[in-house]
């Protein structure tokens, strides 16, 4: 039995889209969405935030940048961030849910994403960040630069779904025009936060709640791809199987069969038949791991009469709650957020919350240590311990 | 011939090297024994077991006495503790009388002022290595009998921590064996593997070390500038084991059998699988995050020793490029990544001027050994001709 508060209300999600890439995305979310959460857009960049079609726009880092954008230099727009984030935590006072749409490798999406998702963090709300990362035709520079980003946005959210451009344009077809590939690129990531928006605000005939989804969220870990398809007519469930499950974006299905964490949605009208989602799900228990944790909720939205959408969110790792309890036993509670009032319980049970969420980015740090060096003396340059991996130091995702 | 066979013996992270060298007509050396073991007991160039260490050295002497039917009693130490830094200090000396020539005595009271720095008091100077001299301002390799009223001279001093040594000549003593002289093996490596000329066109030389990495830079013929860090081979393999949470051995054999330390193999989506251990389960590892591993630990390594030679001034007068030496220099693609970061040519290098035991000439893990050997042999003929400290130090002089 589900009890009401596990559904939560609309108003308690916010979409964030954060630098040029993030506003495009909240923009044809605009467009397509009657009923939807509060849609944010954030950027450096004045002129381009006014061409945003959404409810709230705010532009950071007016005195830093002078209104002229970061000029693709991260830490200015983490200055920028950093400038408004007062602002931004006010944004996120009473939300339960912060979605971040963002595109590394810019300067503003990669520098101030990670703080606008402390800001959203700090505020009590979990966090899910979908970030694109460049093309490797777009060089070595924004590469880096996204994955430093990539790195200080996953520290503060609480899934970090990682798409790279290169899949996301394949999805669209070799023959799509910049233009059409750049819109279906922003219609998945669009679905990706619709699917799960959709799953979370309605009671459904399966539900997948906000508390399976903070579970989730904690024991997952390793990098999380994500994937969509979409059927129509009769077949539309085997359909949208197949479409999501061959997306260049599970590298064809390959990241799905490694993942010990995985999360479907099944969206659908009211027509939707228990058959489908047995369809959906066998084929999907099929193609992974036996041992796989398979969460699954299904939403029904009048407007998907006759069609079917499948969205996936695959994570390389579980890990047991208890786990990681052993190791979060002996840290100190975290510093009290300043801006919530900490006498009232609610903000108690956020602290909570995020006393737990906090542990898995510490997880991986604290696990990976000095290994043949931890008792020789440490070589020190500028105050870096240089026997510390350097991608560790360097904050860089590798490939396992 | 009339010298006799000297011994360089090297303690290193990844193994102790001693060879028996014999010096031929022009200046060629015959590597007449060779003996090799693997290090126990060293962790970044630094002794950590002091019983092992022991062990290992005697093994090595012991079998470099079998190859070249010598007993021997006497050895030259390479010193290649991470510490090691450079320093230019100049003096100059104002001469009473300007029409009479500069006298020996006015030479060595100017090379002590030149030797007298401050340093910490537990840092000790190695070497001290006179560059150039000036006679009112003109620059002179020899200034004796030059008729001036200022006699200045450029001195290049390394320097290290005391403690390094002291354990070295700790042990020595206790398996009774003399220490002729001492040299910091990244100059010895420079001096094994450079030819006059690459020293004339101005050449660095990078030796990568089990556990740590020194350096040596020629402009126009003199010695520049040197230095060390504790960071090594060792320092990739933990890298990658961390990375992978793969045991030790595993990884270093990933890195000597498929490490790269460039990024953008072709075949970067293979991956590699890694034999279940105790404790470890058998998988596979993802042939770019090996790739990246190395990349990002090696680019780092080159980026600090190109930022000390940019602080010295002396990256515009490395003409003849960079050579990389030292067992880590095998690394496949590691030119390459060299040449990206200091962006002049880059080579491997070997001994050069050697023959004998191809063992220890092939072997660029050697160079610094080797080196040494040319090192004594240069200090042994010098002190013939002119017995004080000042003369071998002026066969120092606009080295070789």
């Amino acid at each position: 039995m589900k009890t009401p508060d596990t559904i939560i209300a609309t108003s308690r999600i916010s979409v964030v889209g954060i630098g040029g890439g993030g506003c495009n995305t909240i923009d044809s979310m605009a467009s397509h969405w009657e009923d939807a959460p509060a849609l944010v857009a954030i950027n450096t960049d004045a002129q381009s935030l006014n061409s945003v079609r959404c409810g709230t726009r705010i532009q950071i880092g007016k005195r830093i940048t002078r209104n002229m954008g970061t000029g693709g230099e991260c830490k200015i727009g983490r200055l920028a961030a950093d400038e408004d984030f007062e602002t931004l935590q006010g944004l996120f006072q009473d939300m339960d849910l912060v979605f971040i749409v963002t595109a590394l490798g810019g300067g503003t999406g990669t520098g101030a994403a990670p703080v606008v998702a402390r800001a959203a963090h700090e505020s009590g709300a979990m966090v899910i960040a979908f970030a694109t990362i460049p093309f490797t035709f777009e060089g070595d520079r924004r590469m880096s630069q996204a994955r430093q980003g990539l790195v200080e946005l996953k520290d503060q959210a609480d899934v970090m779904i990682v798409i790279p451009n290169q899949s996301l344009f394949a999805a669209a077809g070799a023959n799509a025009t910049a233009e059409e590939a750049f819109r279906h690129a922003d219609y998945y990531l669009s679905m990706g936060v619709f699917a799960i928006w959709k799953l979370l605000t309605q009671r459904n005939i399966i539900s997948l709640d906000f508390a399976t989804l903070r579970m989730v969220a904690r024991c997952s870990g390793g990098g999380s791809f994500f994937s969509y398809g979409e059927g129509k007519g009769p077949g539309r469930a085997a359909d949208a199987i197949q479409a999501a499950l061959h997306s260049p974006l599970l590298e064809n299905g390959e990241a799905l069969a490694e993942a010990e964490s995985i999360l479907v949605s099944i969206l659908g009208g009211p027509d939707m038949r228990i058959c489908d989602v047995e369809t959906v799900m066998k084929t999907i228990t099929a193609s992974s791991r036996p041992d796989a944790h398979i969460h699954m909720g299904t939403a029904v939205d009048n407007a998907w009469q006759d069609t079917l959408s499948v969205t996936i969110v695959a994570s390389r790792y579980w890990r047991e709650e208890g786990e990681l309890e052993e190791r979060t036993e002996d840290k100190p509670d975290p510093e009290p957020v300043p801006g919530t009032d900490s006498a009232a319980p609610p903000s108690s049970q956020k602290k909570k919350k995020r006393k737990a969420m906090e542990t898995q980015p510490q997880l991986v740090l604290g696990g990976i240590s000095k290994g043949l060096f931890k008792d020789v003396q440490p070589t020190i340059v500028d105050n870096e311990d240089m026997d510390m991996p350097t991608f560790i130091r360097k904050h860089v995702t590798v490939d396992k | 011939m009339g010298l006799a066979p000297i011994v360089a013996l090297e303690i290193g992270t990844s193994k102790v090297v001693a060879l028996v060298g014999e010096l031929r007509e022009d200046n060629h050396i015959v590597i007449t024994g060779m003996g090799r073991h693997d290090s126990a007991g060293v962790r970044k160039g630094e002794m950590v077991d002091f019983e092992n260490t022991r062990i290992c050295v005697k093994e090595a002497l012991a079998a470099a006495e079998d190859t070249a039917q010598v007993s021997i009693h006497q050895i030259h130490l390479a010193l290649s503790g991470g510490d090691v830094q450079s320093l230019v200090n100049s003096s100059t000396l104002t001469l009473p009388d300007a029409s009479e020539g500069v006298t020996q005595d006015d030479v060595e009271e100017v090379t002590e002022r030149a030797r007298a720095v401050t340093l910490p008091p537990d840092r000790k100077i190695l070497h001290s290595i006179g560059q150039i001299f000036y006679v009112d301002n003109e620059r002179v390799a020899r200034p004796e009998n030059f008729a001036c009223s200022q006699l200045s001279l450029d001195m290049l001093l390394l320097h290290a921590h005391e403690n390094h040594i002291r354990n070295t000549v700790r042990l020595l003593r206790e398996i009774q064996l003399d220490l002729a002289d001492t040299a910091f093996s990244g100059l010895c490596s420079a001096l094994a593997v450079l030819t006059p000329e690459q020293k004339e066109g101005g050449v660095l030389v990078i030796d990568l070390g089990g556990g740590t990495v020194t350096y040596a830079a020629y402009a126009a013929g003199i010695f520049a500038a040197a230095g060390a860090y504790a960071i090594g081979g060792d320092h990739v393999t933990n890298d990658i084991a961390l990375a992978f949470n793969i045991p030790r051995g595993q990884a270093e054999r990933l890195k000597c059998e498929v490490g790269s330390a460039l990024t953008e193999e072709p075949n970067r989506a293979a991956r590699v699988p890694i034999p279940a251990e105790v404790g470890y389960p058998s998988r596979n590892v993802s042939l770019q995050g090996l790739h990246t591993v190395i990349h990002l630990r090696m680019t780092e390594t080159f980026q600090l020793i190109l930022r000390d030679i940019e602080r010295k001034g002396i990256i515009h007068q490395i003409g003849a490029g960079v050579v990389l030496t030292g067992g880590g220099s095998q690394m496949k693609g590691l030119v390459k990544l060299a040449e990206r970061v200091f962006r002049i040519p880059c080579m491997g290098g070997r001994p050069i001027g050697f023959s004998g035991l191809a063992a220890a000439t092939e072997d660029p893990g050697c160079s610094a050994a080797a080196g040494l050997l040319r090192y004594a042999f240069k200090h042994a003929t010098g002190s013939r001709r002119r017995s004080s400290f000042l003369s071998s130090m002026k066969g120092l002089l606009g080295w070789p």
